[in-house]
């Protein structure tokens, strides 16, 4: 009886750590070009002022914004956000842990030059926690390097 | 049953009150009702003094109740282990089990940081590296071979 009421209480912990809400989750992003042109005061672009602090710790001196966008995002479905015609975002909120952190899969994929071929220039997926910031970079641009910076809210 | 109205000069008599004796012994004779009546009074006189009477413990008895009253005192009960106790058993097991539950479920947990599960890229020869810095910041890095771009 005793080892039957412990089942219980594991089941109910293990039901109850990680849940998928009905509700969306509000996902932020923004796209940047980051450069390196041997700036004596780093640059960043206009609308670049809410990612400025995830963008600190990077070796460049200029920052371009591409795009930006803010969108929810239902559990369980892959959203896709357009940042320029080589690369595409697909963001796709799985489930969130009792502990707040959402559990999110993001790739980037990469068209080829003559857009016959498409792949997934970075696929992660993380345990995101609320309010904080991931940068999804390294990916090459025509003058620098494209970092993708993604906030849940 | 029709009543007397001699009744309560009979009632008086039998308890002792000063009555005219001959004049209610004279009633008796030719009331066959208050006759009846004074029987009555008569038993419950007798019933009453009988259950006033105490029931008495004689000395010989005493040792007998001290030495069974002492026996009742230091007898085991016979144990049973039955429905109601493999009820209150589990009944208490689930309370128990509740209040953990309760306990562990109070509140959100606290958020932990970001981290990252896996990681990887399809671009030829590229490789991925992945940290989280002192301020929360995640950072997700693929590192392109030079020269190849697309």
């Amino acid at each position: 009886m005793t080892a039957a009421s412990l089942a219980i209480v594991a089941v109910s912990f293990l039901a109850a750590d990680e849940h998928v809400p009905a509700k969306p989750v509000n996902i932020a992003m923004a796209a940047v070009e980051a450069r390196r042109e041997n700036r004596t005061q780093r640059y960043f672009d206009p609308g670049l002022e809410q990612v400025r602090d995830a963008l600190d710790d990077l070796d460049y001196d200029a920052f371009y914004k591409i795009q930006s966008a803010e969108l929810p995002c239902p559990y369980g479905e892959e959203q896709k956000v357009y940042i320029n015609e080589r690369y595409t975002l697909y963001l796709t909120p799985v489930s969130v842990r009792e502990d707040g952190r959402i559990r999110l899969r993001a790739r980037i994929t990469m068209q080829s030059r003559d857009k016959k071929r498409e792949v997934n220039a970075l696929d992660t997926t993380l345990l995101i926690a609320p309010g904080t910031h991931l940068n999804l970079g390294g990916m090459r641009l025509e003058e620098g390097e494209l970092i993708v910076v993604i906030s849940a809210k | 049953m029709a009543r007397c109205r001699f009744e309560q000069t009979v009632a008086r008599w039998f308890d002792g009150e000063s009555v005219d004796e001959t004049e209610v012994r004279a009633h008796l004779d030719a009331c066959a009702h208050c006759r009846a009546y004074l029987v009555n009074l008569e038993r419950m006189h007798t019933g009453a003094q009988e259950a006033a009477t105490a029931v008495q413990i004689t000395d010989s008895q005493f040792n007998r109740f001290l030495q069974e009253l002492e026996e009742g005192v230091h007898r085991k009960r016979p144990r049973r282990v039955g429905l109601w106790a493999m009820a209150s058993v589990a009944a208490a097991a689930i309370v128990v089990a509740l209040s953990v539950l309760s306990i562990f479920s109070t509140g959100p947990k606290p958020i932990e940081a970001t981290v990252i599960e896996e990681a990887h890229t399809e671009i030829d020869g590229a490789t991925t590296e992945s940290y989280v810095s002192d301020d929360g910041t995640a950072t997700v890095w693929v590192n392109v071979p030079e020269g190849d771009l697309w």
